[in-house]
């Protein structure tokens, strides 16, 4: 703005050092204090270089166990979906593909939903599986002075590592570890394998029994998806009657809800699918809710095996190791051993009728007890897979949500968002 | 806390003035001028003249009656500078003690006078200024056409400057869009300053009406349109290089209405109007389906079957609002005081508001060369907003079909339940708690050196709430989830405020006889603190309970997010004997949001200006003012708050049995580079008064290209981090002209026609999208679900599958799909598997890169004014998904009942389970009747039988009729929340509005 020269009076010279003083005054200050001022509250983010400290590792190993509980509840109630455990029941275009078994690698859904809702699987499976190898990375770099039970702490991280490349390997068709190359599902349970092995020797020595327990049915898991049904009867057998190593779940946040009770029997956004209605089997617990699902046109049916959002849901169990004996073994043995867990207490069913001496029958009879038996438990999409059941509803049926025909996907692919964006995987499929 | 230091610091502040108002010495009138400012061919009276002693810095402002008064004259004679944002400066000549001055002024195309707050370093003339500056006279506009909101004021009158609404429902706020798309992750939404002081600009906020998650409240409709004096909008780096950081999207400040010298006058204004949603029957598409007993098509109307019920679907709103306001004072003080309470309802009953806003501003001149001005502001209101978009009466209402079976009988229809049991069951509303308030202190040094210091600071309380009380017997007919029949409360207290510490000063020297210089220094300090902390129950056990503690299962959550800014900057101007003017500057800014390894970014300017008409050679008659303009500068857009940070997330679980204990999980990767995105902008272009002031043009040129663009890039899940990370690797390219025309076509005592005409055209690509992590290779293309970022075409395109071609087999399935190849020829579009084998083509661009309005004002017999604002937008694409979901998701249309009468490329799509659907990428270019009205000024004669000094009486309607080919219920339905997807799916359209409109002056 302009202003005229003759107007500058006789206070100018003092105003002119108060101008400058209170310029240089302001100037200084400023400058002083930017860092000052910079400074912002964040009490709410826990930044890596902060948490990465040998004092914290109790709460990253908790960490590591959340992380599995939460993918494996989403992994349970998706795969329960893509396989016959459930249908869909939403006007969700997105949640079709995982029921209609026509999730393609480009579709976002099952690859990076997230715990807490439903369809995301491979991202939840993914960070579990990073969140325990960077624990039992961390771990390696303490000392047993720094951290107190380190055995211990290492011990289930590498349980829960375990479990995640079980998961990666038998619902998806490959992975990746660590943006690393694809792998086949041969290859995860190789790593799989390693892992349970690496937690059964951690848990030896301090004596965690449940912790060894639960790697003893993780490796025999393992070494049965690569085939190698001796070394796995023979880990199985190592586990007593009774063990239960649960995920635990509660109704204190979204994530850590029992995600099966809440999409099916709260949400009703899926349905117990028809193929395990009607069963009268106390191990196939399913009900008519009476009423519609999510969306009001599909009739919702219920589980009732997981009764609240804190239900736990089994990792491993005693009767897994049972069924993978029963593999093993086959003939008379493997059906006296299914027989044996139809007439535990709780269930009392009469005894198989199945000739021992065909063994596609008493094939037949595993698969169906393992259905019956594992029923919820994350089993029932690999056994399609490496038993080769038939899909129900079968490949070009009508999908009667939201048009379309049934898929004949059995593992989902690896997305396309692991494909772009890690360096050492080929190119996208589009 | 920096909180409440800062609000101290306010106080403290605040009562400096007011001490200073206690403590001013009384100043002796000895010799005064004194008069009345009016219209030049009509002689009415101007409110809000400035009037000034050339050369002393004094001055008065006009009062309603067009009155002035200047106390303490020195001299026998001096001189007046007249001055009126919209009319030609006058300078005249009067005598000291001469109380009877009448001085007419003429509206003006162009005024390079007129003082600029905006983007300058302290308060700058127009003619000084080397970019366009939209200026919006708000008194005016709310004469003539009283506008709801801030946005409707802006919308039509500023070009370059998009409002994009998305909803109609009462309470809704639009996004504002400056200059076509300048970022690819971050906020599209301009910088707000009220009075200097920046304040809340969010959009989107409020109860998460529009399902999947998103709101539709603006703060900017906090704001009443009845307390703005003007509204000053700058549009990119160019101009917005002294705001630094955050810049990037332009600068809207909305100065307020200040009280002026003279006697006190008291308004009160009264307005009652309605809104409706026009035509609806036939613009909620009827469906269509078979009966399953006969085979006979049945159709479903849902707003012909209520209104022969005698429930009509939709009501008429109401729209309330009471306004009162009280300004006047002396030389020494003057203060302005207003309040309003609006009430207003919209077409459904869970949709309606009440607000109250009052406002005071104070400003005292106790000695000569210093002013102090307060502003203060507060609103409460309440926002009762209905369900929209995935959910709510609106889904239900379009994809319904026909009843067959009792269910649906009992629905009416209606898809999952009818609109009664929405209404009763579902409250989503918004409670605020506004409050803003500055101080601002500027001190004069003679005419050498001028500062000033800003302390403000903008305070919200938000309460939102998503409430569902237990269900009566009734609504448990439709919501059989238990959890839903339970009754369900969602409430979020998000407290929001911005702290502002502006110092700017400037050193006015001549360097020889004909250059002056100008130099100025400031700095600047912003906070940004959100607090929020929301409650979450589910399961009361009886009806009546509404609040969180009332149910079984709880759920809580508190998040804290603070940002602050501190940057300096400093220009220099040279000013050539008022007639040209070469500026630079420099800007440098800090943020705690930049990363680690990221500290100071330094931002340059440098513009010019060339007043040519006043060159003495200057021998075009006709054109009587030309400024030539160029201006080239730079802004940064800040990251999110944290995003630079690796940061893992607290969750609970994750011990054996140990639901509720502490556990992390990963959450951010961060990034330690991350740095502010970055745009140049050059602009040229030039003001011009033609034809004797009678018309004006302002146009404009741009060119903003951003740099380091920050990408949201999707991470590979195996690394073991959820979602995306930012990384600055874009650029994007935005040009664009801008054409202001303003008219004075008849001017006359007895019939004045004027008229003015807005339009933009933008342009804008990506530029760069970084490497291929895989390849290292430059990245072509980013998709983003049906949109993608790809070299050479606009920020977030559509690009899909196109069908060109099919044909039908015996039985009425389009078989053999074609599609577009992208290389001009077809190729099949799927493969056996019905999985997408063609490439994906562009169909359009989401945002309108054509825009304008044209509006005409013609004025009776100097008291009636008849005014109309026709605004277009053009060249856009936007996603019809209710077409989608009722043909191809429901089959609810004759495409699915009869196919064979149709196109079979076009079944081929309805037919597939969605992924051919290029049919639903339409034209959104529109046309809109926006503002109409008829304003009355009524005879002193009859105004003054009731004691009052003036009144006017104004009858306007708003949206009357659209022209369009979108295949959608309005072309301006979408999403809020979305910065580039335009999705229509069940929103309300914009009302239709009738409102009459009375004020009074005493």
């Amino acid at each position: 703005m302009r202003h005229n020269r003759q107007t500058v009076n006789g206070y100018r010279s003092v105003g002119r050092a108060c101008a400058l003083a209170l310029g240089a005054a302001l100037a200084a200050g400023a400058l002083a204090g930017c860092d000052t001022l910079l400074e912002v509250e964040a009490p709410g983010t826990l930044e890596e270089k902060t948490l990465f400290q040998p004092a914290n590792a109790q709460v990253i190993v908790a960490g590591v166990t959340a992380d599995f509980e939460c993918a494996f509840t989403q992994y349970v109630a998706v795969m329960g979906t893509v396989a016959d455990e459930f249908g869909d029941a939403q006007a969700n275009a997105a949640t079709w593909d995982i029921d209609r078994r026509t999730a393609f690698p480009n579709t976002t859904l099952y690859s990076q939903g997230q715990c807490g809702g439903f369809g995301g699987v491979y991202t939840p499976v993914s960070i579990a599986r990073f969140s325990a190898d960077n624990a039992l990375k961390l771990l390696d770099g303490w000392t047993d002075e720094e951290v107190p039970g380190r055995a211990t702490l290492i011990a289930r991280s590498a349980l829960y590592s375990g479990y995640s490349h079980i998961l990666l390997g038998e619902g998806f068709c490959s992975a990746a570890i660590d943006r690393g190359p694809e792998l086949t599902p041969a290859q995860v349970f190789a790593l799989a394998e390693a892992r349970f092995t690496r937690a059964i020797e951690a848990a030896t020595a301090p004596g965690d029994v449940a912790i060894k327990n639960a790697a003893l049915v993780g490796r025999a898991r393992a070494r049965v998806n690569q085939g190698k049904l001796t070394e796995a009867a023979a880990d199985a057998a190592l586990v007593p009657d009774g063990f239960v190593f649960n995920a635990n779940y509660s109704s204190l946040s979204g994530r850590s809800e029992n995600r099966v009770f809440r999409s099916n029997n709260s949400s009703g956004t899926i349905t117990a699918d028809p193929a395990v209605r009607g069963l009268n089997d106390p191990r196939v617990p399913v009900s008519d809710a009476g009423r519609g699902g999510s969306l009001p046109t599909v009739r919702l049916w219920t589980q009732n095996k997981y009764t609240s959002l804190s239900s736990p849901i089994p990792i491993a169990t005693w009767r897994e190791a049972v069924l993978i004996r029963a593999e093993a073994a086959g003939g008379q043995t493997a059906v006296t051993l299914l027989n044996q867990l139809r007439a535990r207490a709780g269930v009392a069913l009469g005894p198989l009728s199945v000739s021992t001496g065909d063994p596609a029958a008493v094939r037949a009879a595993l698969v169906e007890e393992r259905r019956r038996e594992l029923f919820l438990e994350s089993h029932r999409l690999f056994d399609t897979i490496r038993f080769n059941v038939a899909l129900s509803p079968a490949a070009g049926a009508p999908f009667p949500n939201g048009g379309g025909t049934y898929g004949s996907l059995k593992c989902l692919p690896l997305p396309d968002v692991e494909r772009v964006n890690n360096p050492n995987i080929g190119s996208p499929t589009t | 806390m920096q909180q409440s230091a800062f609000s101290a610091q306010f106080a403290a502040s605040l009562g400096l003035g007011l001490s200073l108002l206690v403590a001013a010495p009384a100043v002796a009138q000895t010799n005064a001028v004194g008069g009345i400012v009016v219209t030049g061919p009509t002689e009415r009276p101007v409110a809000g003249a400035q009037v000034a002693i050339r050369g002393t810095g004094r001055g008065a402002v006009t009062d309603n009656d067009g009155r002035f008064r200047i106390a303490d004259v020195e001299g026998a004679t001096t001189t007046l500078d007249i001055r009126r944002i919209g009319y030609r400066a006058v300078v005249r000549s009067v005598r000291v003690g001469d109380l009877d001055i009448r001085v007419p002024i003429i509206e003006a195309a162009v005024e390079l006078n007129e003082v600029v707050v905006t983007g300058t370093a302290g308060a700058q003339e127009k003619r000084s200024i080397g970019t366009s500056v939209a200026k919006v006279n708000a008194v005016a506009v709310q004469e003539i056409a009283p506008a709801p909101s801030i946005t409707s004021l802006i919308n039509g009158r500023a070009p370059g400057v998009v409002v994009v609404p998305g909803t109609g429902v009462v309470g809704g706020g639009p996004r504002i869009r400056i200059r076509g798309a300048a970022s690819f992750s971050l906020s599209d939404q301009p910088l707000l300053y009220i009075d200097g002081v920046r304040v809340a600009n969010d959009v989107s906020t409020g109860p998460r009406s529009q399902f999947f998650g998103s709101g539709v409240v603006s703060r900017l409709g906090d704001i009443d349109p009845d307390d703005i004096e003007s509204i000053e909008i700058i549009k990119g780096p160019a101009a917005a290089t002294l705001y630094g950081t955050e810049a990037n999207n332009g600068v809207i400040q909305v100065i307020t209405k200040r009280g002026r010298a003279g006697r006190t006058h008291f308004t009160a204004t009264v307005r009652q109007g309605a809104q409706w949603f026009m035509n609806a029957e036939n613009r909620i598409p009827e469906t269509l389906s078979r009966d399953p007993v006969s085979g006979a098509t049945l159709s479903w109307n849902p707003v012909k079957q209520e209104e022969a019920r005698g429930t009509p679907l939709f009501k008429t709103g109401q729209i309330q609002n009471y306004n009162v306001a009280l300004g006047g004072g002396s030389d020494l003080v003057r203060y302005y005081l207003s309040s309003s309470y609006d009430r207003d309802t919209g077409i459904e009953p869970s949709n309606h508001l009440w607000r109250y806003s009052g406002s005071a501003n104070l400003q005292v001149s106790p000695y000569k060369n210093i002013d102090v001005s307060a502003s203060l502001g507060i609103t409460q209101q309440k926002i009762n907003v209905p369900l929209e978009a995935g959910g709510g009466m609106w889904f239900s209402a379009f994809f319904g079909q026909a009843p067959t079976d009792s269910a649906t009988r009992l629905r009416r229809g209606f898809f999952s339940a009818p609109p009664e049991a929405f209404w009763n069951a579902f409250n989503q509303y918004q409670s605020v708690n506004r409050f803003t308030g500055s101080v601002q202190l500027s001190h004069r040094l003679g005419q050498w050196f001028t500062h000033r210091l800003t302390v403000g600071n903008d305070i919200t309380g938000e309460d939102n709430i998503d409430e569902l009380e237990r269900l009566g017997p009734y609504e448990r007919n439709f919501f059989t989830n238990p959890v839903t029949q339970g009754g369900t409360k969602f409430t979020r207290r998000r407290e929001l405020s911005y702290a502002t510490l502006d110092y700017s000063g400037t050193v006015s020297l001549p360097v020889t006889s004909t250059i002056h210089s100008n130099t100025s220094l400031g700095a600047q300090y912003y906070r940004r603190r959100e607090y929020a902390l929301a409650a979450r129950g589910e399961g009361f056990p009886a009806a009546g309970l509404t609040v969180v503690d009332a149910t079984a299962t709880t759920f809580g959550g508190e998040a804290l997010l603070e940002n602050s800014t501190v940057g300096f900057f400093g220009q220099q101007q040279f000013d050539l004997s008022n007639r040209i003017f070469l500026t630079g500057a420099l800007r440098v800014d800090n943020n705690s949001a930049f990363g680690d390894d990221f500290k100071w970014v330094t931002y340059p300017k440098v513009s010019a200006t060339w007043v040519i008409n006043e060159e003495p050679w200057w021998s075009l008659g006709w054109v009587n003012t030309l400024k030539l303009r160029a201006a080239y500068g730079q802004t940064g857009q800040q990251p999110q708050v944290n995003s630079a940070l690796r940061t893992f997330a607290a969750i609970t679980g994750g011990l054996p049995g140990g639901a509720g204990q502490a556990a992390v999980t990963p959450s951010s990767p961060g990034n330690a580079n991350l740095a502010p995105e970055r745009a140049g902008e050059i602009e040229v272009g030039f003001d011009a008064g033609l034809l004797g002031d009678r018309v004006g043009a302002e146009v404009s040129y741009y060119n903003r290209k951003t740099r380091d663009a920050i990408l949201s890039r999707d991470l590979a899940p195996s690394g073991g981090f959820p979602g995306q990370q930012f990384v600055n690797i874009g650029g994007i390219t935005s040009s664009g002209i801008e054409l202001g025309l303003r008219a004075t076509l008849i001017s006359r005592p007895q019939f004045g026609w004027d008229a003015a005409f807005n339009f933009s055209h933008n342009t804008n690509e990506v530029t760069d999208l970084g490497n291929d992590p895989i390849t290292g290779k430059p990245l072509e293309f980013i998709q983003i679900g049906a949109q993608r970022n790809q070299i050479g075409s606009p920020v977030r395109s559509y690009y899909d599958l196109r069908v060109v071609s099919a044909t039908f087999d015996a039985n009425g399935n389009a078989i053999n799909a074609m599609c577009d190849d992208a290389k001009g020829g077809t190729t099949a579009c799927l493969d056996a598997r019905g999985q997408a084998i063609a490439p994906r083509v562009f169909l359009g661009r989401p945002d309108a890169p054509t825009e304008g309005s044209v509006s005409n004002t013609f004025t009776l017999w100097r008291r009636l004014r008849l005014y109309g604002l026709v605004d277009f937008k053009r060249g856009h694409t936007q996603l019809d998904n209710n077409l989608r979901a009722r043909c191809q998701v429901f089959r609810l249309c004759d495409f699915n009942l009869n196919p064979t009468k149709y196109d079979p490329g076009l079944i081929a799509q309805v037919q597939s389970t969605g992924v051919l659907r290029n049919f639903v990428y339409n034209d959104a270019s529109f046309a809109k009747l926006r503002e109409v009205s008829a304003s009355f000024a009524l005879p002193e004669s009859y105004v003054r039988r009731i004691g009052a000094s003036g009144a006017s009486f104004t009858l306007s309607a708003r949206n009357l009729h659209t022209w369009t080919k979108w295949t959608g219920v309005d072309p301006e339905s979408y999403f809020v929340t979305e910065q580039f997807l335009r999705t229509e799916q069940a929103q309300t359209p914009q009302l239709a509005q009738f409102i009459t409109s009375l004020t009074l002056t005493f």
